[in-house]
């Protein structure tokens, strides 16, 4: 396989906690590791708090880790620090916003938001930047685009306004698109037409995304690949229907049954230990909420298990059953 | 802009506050052509108003009205000129402060703190008697007191827009600093820019006279301030000559008022919270005579051709449109709909919590036999919480900040009959017990819960009058998929323990159909299919509902994947005009 188009490796971040005077800093991100192919889509998902925002920031390159590597097509991006290189790597990387009513800046024209990535990356002359907009908003299905260029975000419907987004995302022809949770905040009958939209930029222009959500049905039917974080570590990753359709660590069955689907929903008891607290710093991180954890889950960092070819679980009951891997293998 | 324009001209306060200042303007610009020489002595001294100085005279003799006139062109040109500044100077360094954050805001914020620390008039007189004299030297006097207070205000500004996302995506676009504060930050804060300007103009003009009234100006110049001064010094008011400062005095009063109402009037115009709106009234209702029937036997919630409208400045807008559905004791009944459905706005009518520009316009709400649209006062009072209560959407904003969750359960039970604290307490910790949570939460903030927990205490509250109907409008859309599983599980033993129906009012439809025993599709306002979760799920007939059920992807293999190569799904056919939605307050989007 050759060099994969992101790599991340132990991506590590902490914030402070606590008034002015603390020091105390409290872990969001543990080592993330993970890789993205030319047209993958690899879905993050996980709760709130679980670190998937933080992370999409860094790979946005909107923060910096404390520790850990970021690779772009085999090169460490966050080693060069120099404006040019920066700018570079957002030619190359962009990313698409949860809140489209936040996102596109009310005082400019949908226009206005496409024609800034052309220009700032010089990537059409002067005279072709109208036909390039124009082409674009085609591109994400915003058609007639002459009537939509000229419009104003609040002119435009939730669905339409994560379009321009995508659309903007695109201008500067990126290699991978990191989209953070880009249809939770749409109505449910806009949601399939953004969705096909991303996967059809997968398809036609080889672009890897990085799709970051809650929900599992939607990852399920996009992703080619799922990473189930928790806690800011990644507990399970593998093949989509692998994960979802065998899952191996407690928490991706936990997630599993929450999702409301089938008439049982609410009749099936959730595989869950009431929560307590702030997951702990030691171990497992999932041990005090497991149904099945053991003594050693809460002073252990659970191993790496392989179970699968390219299916990866971090669990202790699952070291017992399969093969312990090497710990620097990741996903 | 054209449009802002055009409504600023319409604006009654703009209009004469703009005119006015327009004035004065014209005044200070060819005004001085057409009056004598002010510093010429053209006359007696101390003389009233005549034909030949139509304000009189001052103390030394000069003509009133000439010294008015051209003091204003002065007076005029350092307050806009100070006013320009200290908004330019103030807005720089609050916004270079509030975007960079960190180290430089620690600096900024330390020079601007101390700046605000030293109080401006005698920062002004100081500084006034080391630099050399003339209307320079007031514009760089009044420009360092004044800037500071400034900076703060566009700090805050920019902390706020700071966090937005559009600042993050121009970053991911690779724009520079510079371009997103002037290109992207700066144009957000127009109208703060825009009041701001006049209000420290309005401030200039204050200080400026002030200052030279007491004589710490340039006395030979003929300012407004130090018409002032020489009214003073040759004993206007001594020898009762009111005709020496009252012109001065006048055209400095005006102009406060004029500049105070422009600023006020970019207020209104661009913060909507402090516009009074005169929306076109709505239509007569035509409600149906109230007259307490007896209640249809196994129907606790009758809600029969019911229709909402809304009052906007462009007409009445059928948010609700002939909606009839009823509910029996101890069921769950589910409405489903998108963003303008009309689903919260049902949920606000039946608890009588509509906004003042909605109303409703035709049908009737029977809770038990009782008209609840035609409740009003102490009537409405008693029916909310104890017959209905509610679950809102946000747990975060429907919970007090301020008082912990004993006194807000106290609050809710001294509302409906005298209760002394001990009781209600002790009712509280029940209620926390049963929805899961520890009693002993009864001492805890809102703020140190967690957004399920939140949620779980919203549910104790509403079930705190043991009511006989639940709405809850979206309680859980802001959760994760597990702790919505657990809430909704709760809540399903609970209602099966003490009997009370729940309306539910939320998007998603896969939960509605797992949860209600019947749903309500609502779609622009009107319901389109109403049938048992069953019967929806297996035999959906309406398009929309297929539309809706066939939009959210399933876990189980063989449902229409997002990869199949259907037509794009029709956005527009489906929502309503997005200018219609926009006028609608509330409501998840």
């Amino acid at each position: 396989m050759s060099a994969p188009l992101l790599e991340a490796e132990g991506l590590t971040r902490s914030f402070t906690v606590g008034g002015f005077f603390s020091r105390e800093r409290r872990p969001i991100l543990k080592g993330v590791s993970f890789s993205l192919q030319p047209g993958e889509i690899v879905a993050l998902v996980g709760e709130s708090g679980s670190g998937k925002s933080t992370l999409a920031r860094l790979l946005a390159r909107l923060d910096m880790p404390d520790a850990g590597h970021l690779r772009l097509a085999g090169r460490d991006v966050l080693a060069d620090g120099s404006a040019q290189a920066s700018l570079d790597y957002r030619g190359r990387v962009q990313m698409v916003f949860q809140d489209p009513f936040a996102s596109l800046n009310p005082v400019h024209t949908v226009a206005y938001h496409l024609e800034r990535p052309l220009i700032r990356h010089g990537r059409v002359p002067k005279s072709g930047l109208r036909t390039k907009v124009l082409s674009l908003l085609e591109s994400v299905g915003l058609t007639p685009a002459e009537h939509f260029a000229k419009r104003f975000p609040h002119e435009l419907s939730g669905g339409q306004r994560q379009r321009v987004a995508v659309a903007r995302a695109l201008a500067v022809e990126p290699q991978v698109i990191i989209a953070d949770e880009p249809t939770s905040m749409l109505d449910v009958s806009t949601r399939k037409g953004v969705l096909q939209l991303l996967r059809g930029l997968t398809q036609e222009r080889g672009i890897g995304i990085l799709f970051i959500t809650h929900d599992l049905a939607s990852a399920r039917h996009l992703a080619d690949r799922i990473l189930v974080l928790y806690a800011g570590t990644v507990v399970e990753a593998g093949r989509a229907e692998q994960v979802l359709g065998q899952p191996r660590h407690p928490y991706t069955k936990l997630l599993l049954s929450a999702v409301p689907d089938g008439v049982d929903f609410l009749q099936a008891a959730l595989p869950v230990r009431p929560a307590t607290g702030l997951p702990p710093l030691v171990g497992c991180p999932f041990a005090p909420r497991c149904p099945v954890s053991e003594p050693r889950c809460s002073t252990l960092p659970p191993p790496d298990v392989l179970p699968a070819a390219n299916h990866l679980v971090r669990c202790h009951l699952e070291a017992s059953k399969g093969v312990t891997a090497d710990a620097s293998v990741s996903s | 802009m054209r449009d802002s324009l055009r409504s600023l001209l319409r604006h009654r306060k703009a209009a004469v506050g703009g005119s006015l200042l327009l004035f004065f303007l014209l005044l200070a610009l060819v005004g001085p052509w057409f009056v004598m020489d002010p510093t010429d002595l053209v006359g007696r001294p101390h003389q009233p108003p005549s034909s030949a100085h139509w304000f009189g005279t001052t103390g030394q003799g000069q003509d009133v009205l000439a010294q008015t006139v051209v003091g204003a062109r002065e007076t005029l040109a350092v307050g806009f000129a100070v006013g320009a500044l200290v908004t330019l100077v103030g807005a720089l360094v609050g916004v270079t402060a509030g975007y960079l954050g960190r180290r430089v805001d620690d600096v900024l914020s330390l020079t601007t703190n101390v700046f605000l620390v030293i109080p401006g008039m005698p920062l002004a007189i100081v500084l006034g008697a080391y630099l050399p004299s003339g209307p320079l030297r007031m514009v760089a006097v009044l420009t360092v007191a004044g800037w500071a207070w400034n900076a703060r205000v566009f700090r805050a500004e920019s902390l706020a827009l700071r966090g937005r996302d559009f600042v993050s995506a121009a970053v991911v676009t690779g724009e520079s600093h510079a371009r997103i504060v002037s290109r992207e930050l700066l144009p957000n804060m127009a109208s703060l820019l825009g009041s701001s300007f006049i209000g420290n103009t309005l401030y200039a003009v204050g200080a400026q006279v002030g200052l030279e009234f007491l004589g710490l100006g340039d006395v030979s110049a003929v300012t407004w301030g130090t018409n002032l001064y020489w009214a003073g010094n040759d004993a206007a008011l001594l020898t009762r000559s009111w005709w020496i400062f009252v012109p001065t005095g006048m055209c400095i009063a005006l102009v406060g008022f004029a500049l105070t109402l422009v600023s006020s009037a970019i207020d209104e115009m661009t913060n909507p919270a402090l516009r009074v709106h005169k929306p076109a009234p709505l239509p007569k209702g035509t409600i149906l005579p109230v007259h307490v029937d007896r209640p249809a036997p196994g129907v606790l919630l009758s809600v029969q051709d019911l229709s909402i409208d809304y009052a906007t400045e462009k007409g009445a807008s059928r948010v609700v449109d002939t909606v009839s559905f009823d509910l029996a004791p101890g069921e769950v009944f589910g409405l489903a709909g998108e963003s303008g459905s009309g689903k919260s706005t049902i949920g606000s009518a039946l608890l009588g919590l509509l906004p003042s520009s909605a109303r409703v316009t035709q049908g009737r709400i029977l809770f038990n036999g009782m008209d609840v649209t035609a409740l009003e006062g102490a009537g409405l009072r008693a029916f909310r919480w104890r017959q209905v209560s509610m679950v809102f959407q946000s747990a975060m904003s429907a919970l007090n900040p301020v008082l912990t969750l004993g006194e807000q359960f106290h609050d809710t039970l001294a509302a409906h009959g005298r209760v002394s604290r001990t009781t209600s307490y002790a009712r509280a910790r029940e209620l926390l017990g049963m929805v899961g949570l520890s009693p002993d939460l009864v001492t805890a903030w809102p703020h140190q819960l967690s957004g399920g927990m939140r949620q779980r205490v919203g549910i104790a509250l509403a079930l705190a009058l043991e009511p006989r109907l639940v709405i809850m409008d979206e309680p859980t859309t802001a959760l994760d998929v597990v702790v919505q599983k657990e809430l909704l599980q709760r809540m399903v033993e609970l209602k099966q323990r003490l009997g009370f129906a729940i309306l539910f009012i939320t998007h998603d439809l896969p939960l509605l159909l797992a949860l209600s025993d019947r749903v309500g599709i609502l779609q622009g306002g009107k319901l389109v299919e109403l049938n048992t979760s069953e019967g929806l799920r297996t035999n959906a007939r309406h398009p929309y509902t297929q539309l809706l059920l066939s939009s959210f992807p399933h876990l189980i293999a063989g449902d229409v994947s997002v990869t199949s190569h259907a037509p794009a799904t029709p956005e527009l056919s489906v929502s309503r005009p997005s200018t219609r939605v926009a006028a609608i307050p509330g409501g998840h989007r």
